[in-house]
Order: C-alpha cells, then sequence, then structure tokens
C-alpha cells in the first residue's frame, strides 16, 4: 500500500484533493471541528463512493506536520477497504453491529490480512473499543486507531455526533498487523497496586490497595499533590495486564484523594507507576519489529498521542520521530486524544496498523 | 479496489432499524446478550479454574499446617538447646574469672621475683668490690714477704761475715760487735715486717668477714627467689588446673551446639520441604487476575448497551 497526500492550509479541500487521483481509501483531518461537515461532502463529491473517514486533529505523512487547515491521505494499493460507522458510540454501539460484520463480509475477512482501523468522537472510546475489540479478537483481527478531538467525526460524506467511524482493511498481497509504541517502562519488581475503588464512568481511581490514589501516587514518586498533573509526562500510571501494559494519562486530582485520569480504571485493575524510558530506542524497536515481522512493510497508518506530540515537540524530537518512521515505510496518521490497540483504549501511545 | 459498504446495504439496515413502536432488530439484542454470556463464561472459567487452584492450595495448607507445628516442636527443642548453651557459657564466665584471679597472683608473684633477683645482683656487685680489696691486701703481704725475704738474706751474709770475722780474729772482739749490732738491726726490720704481715692478714680475715656476710646475704636472696619461683610455679599449676576446667564447659558447649545443629538440620530440611510445599502452591495459585477487570468491564459495557436498547424499544 501507499500514500498520497494533499494539504491546504486555508482548509480548501479542493487544493488539498487536487493531486490525488483513484484512492482506494482516504483518511481526511481538520484543523477545527467546524471545518469537519464541509470536507466530508466535499470530498464524497470528489471521490463518491470512496471509503473515507475524518477527524479534527493535527495530521502528518512521512515527514511532514499539519496542524492548519485540511490533510488528505489517500491509500493506494492491492486493498479492499470498507468505511462505516458505529453510532450512539457513548451508548450502545453494538446496536450497528451489523455494520461491522458487513465490512468484513465485504472485504472477506482473513485472519493476518485483515484489520479494521478507527476514529471515534471525544468521550466515546471506551463502549466504542468495547464493542470493536469484543467482534474482531474473537474474529482473529485486528483493531488500531484513536480519538478525534472533537465530539465528530466524519464517515463517506456525512459527518455523526458521538460516533465511531472505521476502515475495515483487507491487505490483498500481505498481512496486516496491529503496533502499539509506549516509551514508558516499569521493572518487573516495581510495585503493582490494586485498584480498590474507582469510579470508571467519571474516570476517577479513589483508592488503590485501599489508599487514597493521590496518597499513593504522591508518595510513590516523592512529589506534591501540584506536581502530580504534570508528572504524568514522566510517571502516567500503567494499566498492567496479561503480559503487558498500556498507559493511562493523569488528568487531574480531586479534593477527596482520588486521581482523574484519560482512561478510566476499573475496580481489580492492577496499575502501576510508570517511568520514561529512551523513547529513541523504543521507536526504532517498534520500527525493527514491524519490519522483523512484516518483512518489508509498506505502510504504517497510525495515531499519535496529543501528550507524546507535545513532548516529543518539547524536546525538538517529533520532526526527527516522523523523518525515522519515514526512512522505514510510508508513514501517515493523526494526533488524536486517545489511541485504540485491540482490547485496550490508551493514552500516550502511538498504535497503528502496519501493511505488508 | 472495493467502494465502501454499499448504499443499499445501509438502506436495508435502516428498513430494520426501529422507530419507536416500529419492528425493532432484534439481531443486535440478540447479539450483545450472546456476547456478554461469552465473556461471562469467559469470566467463569477463570472462576473455575482460580476454585480448582484455591481448593489445591487449601488442601496443601492444611498439610503445610501440620508441618508447621512439627516445625514449632523443633524450635522449642533448639530453644531447650539454646538454654544449655547459655548455662555453659555462665560456667565459661565463671571459670574465666578465676583464670584471671590467678593469673592476678601470678603477676604479682613474678613482681617479688624480680625484686629478689635485683637484690641478688646488688649483692653481687658488693662481693665484686670486696674482692678487689682482697686482692690489694694480699698484694701488701706479698710486698711484705719479698721484704723479709731479703733481710734474711741480709741476716744470712751478716752471719756469714761474723762467721768470717768471728774465725780471724776471734781474739779480739771488736769486730764481732759491730756485726752484732747490725744483726740486731735486721732483726728489728724482721719484726716490723712480721707486724705489717699480721696487720695485712688482719685485714683479710676481716674482709673475708665481709664477704661472707655478703654471700649469706646472696643465699638469703636466692632463697628468697627459689622461694617465689616455687611459688609461682604453683600458681601456674593452679592456673593450669582451672583452665584445664574449661575444656568440660567447651565439651558442655560442643555437646550442646552439636544437639542444635541436629535440630538445625530438622528445622532446615521442614522449611525446604515447606519451601517445596509453597512453591508448589504458588505455581498453581498463579492467578492472572489482571484479564478479570477487562473482561468484567467488557460484560458491564455490553450489558448497559443490552439495557439501552432493551429502553429504547
Amino acid at each position: 500500500m501507499k500514500f498520497t497526500f494533499g494539504s491546504s492550509k486555508k482548509g480548501d479541500v479542493a487544493e488539498a484533493l487536487s493531486g490525488i487521483s483513484e484512492p482506494a481509501a482516504l483518511f481526511f483531518s481538520v484543523a477545527g471541528e467546524e471545518m469537519l461537515e464541509h470536507a466530508a461532502t466535499e470530498i464524497e463529491k470528489r471521490f463518491p463512493g470512496v471509503a473515507c473517514i475524518g477527524g479534527v486533529g493535527q495530521a502528518y505523512i512521512d515527514k511532514q506536520f499539519f496542524d492548519q487547515g485540511i490533510t488528505v491521505t489517500a491509500m493506494r494499493g492491492e486493498i479492499k477497504v470498507v468505511a462505516d460507522v458505529l453510532e450512539q458510540a457513548s451508548v450502545m454501539p453494538i446496536k450497528y453491529i451489523r455494520r461491522l460484520e458487513n465490512a468484513v463480509k465485504a472485504v472477506g475477512g482473513e485472519r493476518g490480512r485483515t484489520a479494521c482501523f478507527d476514529i471515534c468522537s471525544a468521550g466515546c472510546d471506551v463502549r466504542a473499543v468495547t464493542t470493536l475489540s469484543n467482534y474482531l479478537c474473537r474474529a482473529g483481527y485486528d483493531l488500531a486507531g484513536g480519538t478525534s478531538n472533537s465530539a465528530s467525526v466524519a464517515c463517506n460524506g456525512k459527518v455523526y455526533q458521538d460516533a465511531c467511524t472505521f476502515f475495515m482493511f483487507r491487505n490483498l498481497k500481505g498481512k496486516i498487523k496491529s503496533y502499539k509504541e509506549n516509551i514508558y517502562v516499569h521493572s518487573d519488581k516495581q510495585k503493582q497496586f490494586m485498584v480498590t475503588e474507582a469510579d470508571p464512568k467519571s474516570y476517577k481511581i479513589r483508592t488503590l490497595e485501599n489508599v487514597s490514589a493521590e496518597k499513593v501516587y504522591t508518595s510513590e514518586l516523592g512529589i506534591s499533590r501540584d506536581k502530580i498533573t504534570t508528572q504524568t509526562f514522566k510517571n502516567p500510571f500503567g494499566h498492567v495486564c496479561d503480559s503487558d501494559t498500556y498507559i493511562v494519562s493523569i488528568k487531574g486530582v480531586e479534593a477527596d484523594g482520588s486521581i482523574t485520569t484519560f482512561r478510566p480504571a476499573n475496580k481489580m485493575d492492577f496499575l502501576t507507576i510508570l517511568n520514561m524510558g529512551d523513547y529513541r530506542e523504543v521507536v526504532q524497536d517498534t520500527i525493527t519489529k514491524i519490519q522483523h515481522d512484516l518483512g518489508r512493510a509498506s505502510a504504517v497508518l497510525s495515531v499519535n498521542c496529543l501528550f507524546r506530540y507535545i513532548m516529543f515537540n518539547d524536546d525538538k524530537y517529533w520532526d526527527s520521530y516522523l523523518a525515522e518512521m519515514s526512512r522505514s515505510f510510508s508513514h501517515a496518521g493523526m494526533v488524536g486524544v486517545g489511541e485504540h490497540y485491540n482490547t485496550q483504549f490508551v493514552n500516550q501511545t502511538m498504535c497503528c496498523l502496519a501493511f505488508e | 479496489m472495493l467502494r465502501r459498504f454499499g448504499k443499499k446495504a445501509a438502506e436495508k439496515e435502516a428498513a430494520v432499524l426501529p422507530e419507536k413502536g416500529v419492528q425493532f432488530d432484534k439481531y443486535p439484542l440478540e447479539y450483545a446478550l450472546t456476547s456478554a454470556a461469552q465473556v461471562v463464561e469467559s469470566l467463569a472459567g477463570d472462576v473455575f479454574q482460580t476454585t480448582q487452584k484455591m481448593r489445591y492450595a487449601n488442601e496443601q495448607l492444611a498439610g503445610l499446617q501440620n508441618d508447621i507445628i512439627s516445625l514449632r516442636d523443633d524450635i522449642n527443642g533448639m530453644d531447650d538447646g539454646f538454654q544449655e548453651i547459655t548455662a555453659a557459657a555462665d560456667q565459661f564466665n565463671d571459670v574465666e574469672m578465676e583464670i584471671d584471679q590467678s593469673v592476678a597472683d601470678a603477676q604479682r608473684q613474678m613482681e617479688r621475683l624480680r625484686q629478689d633477683a635485683s637484690s641478688v645482683k646488688e649483692n653481687f656487685r658488693n662481693m665484686t668490690a670486696t674482692f678487689g680489696q682482697l686482692q690489694q691486701a694480699l698484694d701488701k703481704i706479698r710486698n711484705s714477704l719479698s721484704g723479709i725475704s731479703e733481710v734474711a738474706d741480709q741476716t744470712d751474709l751478716l752471719s756469714l761475715n761474723a762467721s768470717i770475722e768471728a774465725a780471724r780474729a776471734g781474739e779480739q772482739g771488736k769486730g764481732f760487735a759491730v756485726v752484732a749490732e747490725e744483726v740486731g738491726k735486721l732483726a728489728k726490720m724482721s719484726q716490723d715486717m712480721v707486724d705489717g704481715i699480721h696487720a695485712s692478714i688482719v685485714e683479710v680475715e676481716q674482709k673475708s668477714s665481709e664477704l661472707n656476710k655478703f654471700i649469706q646475704a646472696s643465699d638469703e636472696a636466692m632463697l628468697g627467689s627459689i622461694r617465689s619461683m616455687e611459688e609461682t610455679g604453683r600458681y601456674f599449676d593452679d592456673i593450669k588446673e582451672r583452665a584445664s576446667g574449661t575444656s568440660a564447659v567447651r565439651d558442655a558447649i560442643d555437646h550442646a551446639v552439636e544437639q542444635n545443629r541436629a535440630y538445625v538440620k530438622t528445622v532446615q530440611d521442614s522449611l525446604t520441604s515447606t519451601a517445596g510445599v509453597y512453591g508448589e502452591i504458588m505455581d498453581h495459585m498463579d492467578i492472572d487476575d489482571s484479564k478479570k477487570g477487562v473482561l468484567m468491564e467488557m460484560f458491564e459495557h455490553i450489558i448497559e448497551q443490552a439495557v439501552a436498547m432493551v429502553q429504547e424499544m
């Protein structure tokens, strides 16, 4: 698969689409939610019937980064792709499960060669990922995606509120595999704390091992309460599940000692406090792993967390990161406010689908 | 290239999606409930495995409880052993104090010995000086005797001359008178010399007497030293005897230690066995709880969606 792209800082859709022809699928992102409907409609007019999804957020393709107007990434190659949407995503996306099943049928789902890439409205990640993964994991298909920085997402010319839009891909010439990149580490000896009291609906962790989450976090790191929010760049929580760890970003601290997060934690979840790893090395490891697994990866479609972008940018690494990724394969994606990887909704992560 | 999932399909789906009061598409609800049932089944499988592991662990822990009771008895035995060692160690302290006392006595006695030896040394120094003086007196005697010998020689010569003169002029007594006078003088000289020898002998006698006194004093000092040494020897014998008492204490400690070593071996074996059982329990108790939260979350979300769909019907 190959990516081509077009962009317009002014948000001129025609300008952005001017260099694109015969796309198999289109993925677009706009700088503001108010631009979404116009962009979706215009793209549909220009390429009617072409699978197309879009959201709000910064975009990147290969070495270039776009944070204004509109950016359209066109996918071409030996792929079958269908785009559809699960509506009422924060309440009952499962009501639209047929759409997911039909999408799989339409592309001719095949294990190892079929995967889903989703972009959902902010705030509906948990239920959307639960619904998608419940079906996809049982069927043996990978999932990667993320969250639009808006309540709306676009799919096939329409804008949907509270929805989860998705591509269902089948690679006709090779494998597709999902990856996630976690730049934080924890040792086996590091303490794990069981969530003993939580309110997942309000993304609140009240107690860890029956001690207030604030007290556990501040005493473990030796920091004061007012440092908690910014400390998440260095020491986010990690949700330990099976042999993997999923990042949980800290949003704030409440008067009662609860810690609010950008991803809900449930009672009985095991959390650890992560430390920043050598992210340059982690990025190289991801590239090596993708190349190793897929032999020769042609393209990677990713979602990078907004926090990662901010941190890499502050460290003057973001451009190097894009350059590193594009050196090995064609790389496109958007900056999201949440990331999806198989069964998990995660934070501060890069999730992607890699195409052989 | 495949176009997106077609509009016809969407229309078909829209046709089955309900308006209020219209026929409801049961499929998503069935799907949700089936999915929920599958999640529950998965959770139940986890719970079943956990229960099995708990039962196994329970059985093993019951066995372990008996082992721990046995271990407690062994540890009690060790406690007795330690009390014996403590008692033996206390005895060791007594012996040590006695040895300290004996050593202090020996040290005092050695000090006395050193003082006696100093006294002997002083006496011998005096003896040396006295013998020097005696040598001088003997030299004087030797000189006196030499003088006597000279006088005797002169007297002999004069006697010869007197004999010659008497023979030549026996009729004339004048010459004999002169010889006689000279002989008288020599006799006087001899007498003086004899007196000198007498005085020297007296002096030798006095010095010998003094020397005798010094020797007696040295003898007494030496005797004192010998007594001190004998006494010191006795003290050292005493120390030796008391020191030999420590071997009995050491034997007692060795015995107690040996006994405790046996207890320790028993406890070690018991702990090794216990650790093995714990290891087995741990292996069986290696329950991955991390998935349960995810499954429960999934179940909750599916059921909540099912409820929402039912409410919408």
